[in-house]
């Protein structure tokens, strides 16, 4: 601050000059005393004003000595009059080379503008003050400066306040933007989780801050983990190495809520106060604690960051907001490594996979190539990756290689399982199953599909052989029991030519013989039958067409005409529905059914059959529900087991074929067949065809 | 029956005993005047039936096959004798072991006269005589109808 001397000194003189003095004149005393009178009052009006400014004014001498002071100055300094005027203005000041200064530049003639000075209080305070001051000259003569003193503390507190908090805020600002910048970088996480915590306690101006992340991100484990600390004990981080949903803590309570936690007092706080936590806290010497939960953009809860005091402390609204901003960058670094995990989990899984991984764009272009996939097409992932996939797809398939990648890419639909042919490096063409699904943007854009790729040579080549081998067996089964037919009809008549010719002479014994061969022809004649009709139910058909179950069912009854009579069975049935299989698959299901039925009757009861159907998930249920001896729950799997029985001939006659056949039916039609029994009251076998 | 008439001359093709045996009590039964001549392979059954043809002091009245045999099956036999100069009108009598369609499919383009599936039961058998009496006498043959008291029905 430079005073500006002219100034001052031409209003002075000019003062001086016109208005300072009057001098009284003898020659006009009424009038003299007028103006006497007039000028006393307006001195004391002035002296008031000057007496009761509040800006400080005082008189110095030549030699610093303070000469007059107006109350404002004493206040200023906290002196009376007496420990004031009188004594040299340098004591008061704190800055000796200011004072003298300004008394140098004053008996230079200098004056001071706003020349900022340091006075000590009467308490020992310092005062910072704006001094004005110039000399008063009376004819050249130097006769005391005029010093007028603003005290300026408060501002200056103020201004230095402001400066300190604009110095924090700079420091904060510095710290978030050096966060920023090393979370671009991939570096060292926990370094810069150790960088978040200390953030957090500079700005939180805390003794203790942690940084927690959610794991596993959801579902009923879901718990936060200690990812950094400061200032907490070994024994802390174990206790709050792990926080679960229900732990009484702010970041139990954050979690909880799902928003920022503040104890300002621990022990008063709502949700601590009394609880295991709070002792827990106290323990570790935290007396007051704030949880501020990390979102995600996309507003998943990533994880924690806490402060603690050790003193109670209610965090300011501009800490908050400072954390708020910290909060927003750690919830980021978290998501990142959540999606590098999660991405390096997703490649260790498909590296590890035996099976072929790899992916292509909509226009067919090979996009990624797992190591599996090396192994089964022979292209490495540097060889293949840009390249169409018509590579690896055989000539003859390529149309519909650009139809999945139509169905799958333009439509969305997941090709699972879907069987088909590829093509190695070496030309070599190979059966594969595929399953390829769409792989969307976040827009739901489809982009690219996956494929998912398994040689099924071995599996082919398996399906073939026991193909071939059931063939064999059918066709061998065929062949037995159809060659066996033939010297079976003649050991058959034979023995009835015998029976008939020696009927009338043999005797004993040997007419018993004769039965035996003639029951035993009859039976195995009954078994190969039975056998055959078994072994042709696989035979592949024409055509199925609808078949009316009624008529069926009609059918079955005239065949079964004899046992029917013969045992006075009822039988009923509902109306029943039509459907497409095989009339005579049907008429053989309830012939056999019915038949087993009456074969197998109570002797307590009037045999009675029931036929009904219902309808069921694409399915039509067939019952047959018969009140006869039923059959015991360990055998409900067994009785339909080819050539399984439960009684010998001497009590129920029978092959061991008959439920077989029908098993052998219905498994034609992918249906099901079963028993529901109670062992003396009767059974319900009841099948499923598709219908 | 006349007894000017001299007997009526039936080949049997058949390579089974049994059957063979069966069908000359089946004929027998009918207490009809026949001569059986019985070839137990293709190629006598062909050898015959050339004879015949060729040589008229060898005679042919019907002719019993069984569509399986040795060295040549029953529709080569058939397609020979449709192709004779005086037995392309033989009456035949095709006897199948089995309910196997593609035998009588197989015979059918020769128009045989009848199918009698050789029967598991000594009535039906007998029966063949009956057919066999009824087209050498110019009747259509009768299927087998069992005697309602012998019907022991039950099946399953």
């Amino acid at each position: 601050m430079t005073p500006t001397r002219s100034v001052y000194r031409d209003e002075v003189t000019a003062n001086n000059g016109s208005k300072g003095r009057v001098r009284p004149s003898s020659g006009h005393d009424e009038a003299l005393l007028r103006e006497l009178e007039a000028l006393r009052r307006s001195e004391a009006t002035l002296r008031d004003f000057i007496e009761t400014s509040t800006i400080g004014l005082h008189w110095v001498g030549e030699d610093g000595t303070i000469l007059w002071a107006n109350q404002a100055e004493l206040d200023l300094v906290g002196q009376s009059q007496e420990d004031y005027v009188g004594r040299n203005i340098t004591t008061f000041h704190a800055d000796e080379a200011v004072i003298e200064d300004i008394l140098a530049r004053l008996r230079k003639g200098e004056a001071l503008r706003d020349y900022p000075a340091q006075l000590r209080h009467r308490d020992g305070s310092i005062r910072h003050v704006l001094i004005n001051s110039s000399v008063l000259f009376e004819d050249g003569k130097f006769v005391h400066t005029r010093w007028f003193t603003r005290d300026v503390t408060a501002l200056k507190q103020a201004q230095e306040d402001s400066q300190a908090q604009l110095a924090a805020e700079l420091a904060d600002t510095k710290l978030l933007q050096e966060i920023s910048a090393q979370l671009i970088e991939p570096g060292d996480e926990d370094a810069l989780y150790a960088k978040i915590v200390d953030a957090v306690a500079a700005i939180m101006q805390s003794d203790y801050a942690t940084m927690q992340m959610l794991h596993p991100e959801r579902g009923p484990h879901a718990e936060l983990r200690l990812l950094a600390s400061r200032g907490l004990t070994p024994e802390g981080v174990k206790v709050w190495e792990r926080v679960r949903f229900n732990t009484n803590s702010t970041c139990g309570q954050a979690l909880r809520t799902g928003k920022r936690a503040i104890a300002a007092d621990v022990q008063t706080s709502d949700f601590l106060a009394g609880t295991d936590g709070m002792t827990l806290l106290l323990q570790a010497d935290i007396h007051a604690a704030q949880s501020t939960p990390l979102y995600s953009r996309s507003g998943k809860l990533m994880g924690m960051i806490s402060s603690h005091w050790r003193k109670a402390h209610t965090p300011t609204d501009r800490d908050l907001r400072m954390l708020d901003i910290l909060a927003r960058q750690a919830a980021d670094l978290i998501e990142r490594k959540r999606g590098e995990e999660g991405r390096s989990q997703l490649s260790a899984i498909v590296d590890s996979s035996r099976d072929a991984i790899y992916a292509y764009d909509l226009s067919g272009t090979i996009l990624t190539w797992n190591p599996a996939a090396e192994g089964l097409y022979g292209f490495s992932a540097e060889q293949i990756v840009g390249h169409s996939a018509d590579t690896i797809v055989p000539i003859d398939r390529r149309a519909e290689l650009r139809e999945i990648i139509d169905a799958v890419g333009n439509k969305a639909h997941v090709a699972q399982g879907m069987e088909t042919e590829r093509q190695r490096r070496d030309g070599t063409v190979f059966p594969a199953v595929l399953t390829i699904s769409p792989i969307r943007d976040a827009k739901g854009r489809t982009i690219s599909l996956s494929v998912i790729a398994r040689d099924i040579t071995k599996r082919k080549r398996a399906e073939n052989e026991l193909r071939r081998a059931n063939q064999d067996l059918e066709q061998f089964a065929y062949s037995a029991s159809h060659d066996l037919q033939e010297p079976l009809r003649t050991i058959k008549i034979y023995s009835e030519l015998l029976t008939e010719r020696l009927g009338a002479v043999v005797e004993g014994e040997s007419v018993e013989f004769l039965d035996h061969l003639q029951s035993a022809a009859t039976r195995m004649e009954f078994l190969v039958r039975d056998l055959l009709a078994y072994t042709q139910i696989t035979k592949p058909d024409t055509q199925v067409e609808e078949t009316d179950a009624n008529k069926a069912l009609t059918e079955a009854l005239d065949n079964l005409g004899g046992a029917i009579t013969e045992s006075g069975a009822v039988v009923t049935c509902d109306e029943l529905p039509a459907l497409r299989v095989h009339g005579t698959h049907l008429r053989q299901l309830f012939q056999n059914l019915i038949g087993n039925a009456i074969k197998y009757r109570s002797a307590e009861r009037h045999p009675a059959v029931h036929v009904e159907a219902e309808r069921q998930d694409g399915f039509l249920i067939f019952t047959v529900r018969d009140n006869g001896i039923g059959i015991k729950p360990e055998f409900k799997e067994q009785i339909f087991g080819l050539f399984k029985r439960l009684h010998n001939a001497d009590q129920y006659s029978g092959t061991g074929i008959g439920l077989a056949i029908c098993q052998r039916i219905v498994e034609r039609y992918h249906g099901r067949i079963w028993v529901e029994s109670e062992f003396g009251r009767g059974s319900e076998f009841r099948f499923a065809l598709p219908g | 029956m006349t007894t000017e008439r001299r007997p009526y001359r039936i080949l049997l093709a058949e390579d089974s005993a049994g059957d063979v045996g069966l069908v000359r009590i089946a004929l027998r039964d009918q207490r009809l005047d026949h001569i059986l001549q019985v070839v137990s392979d293709g190629a006598e059954a062909i050898g015959i039936i050339e004879a015949a043809d060729n040589d008229r002091n060898v005679l042919l009245d019907l002719l019993l096959l069984d569509m399986h045999l040795p060295k040549y099956d029953g529709d080569e036999i058939l397609e020979r004798l449709r192709s004779t100069k005086r037995y392309t009108d033989l009456p035949v009598v095709v006897m199948t072991s089995t309910r196997a369609p593609q035998d009588c499919e197989r015979a059918q383009k020769y128009a045989p006269t009848f199918y009698f599936r050789k029967p598991s039961s000594l009535d039906e058998y007998r029966h063949l005589g009956v057919i066999v009496f009824d087209i050498l006498a110019g009747r259509s043959p009768s299927e087998f109808a069992p005697s309602p008291l012998e019907n022991k029905g039950g099946k399953a």
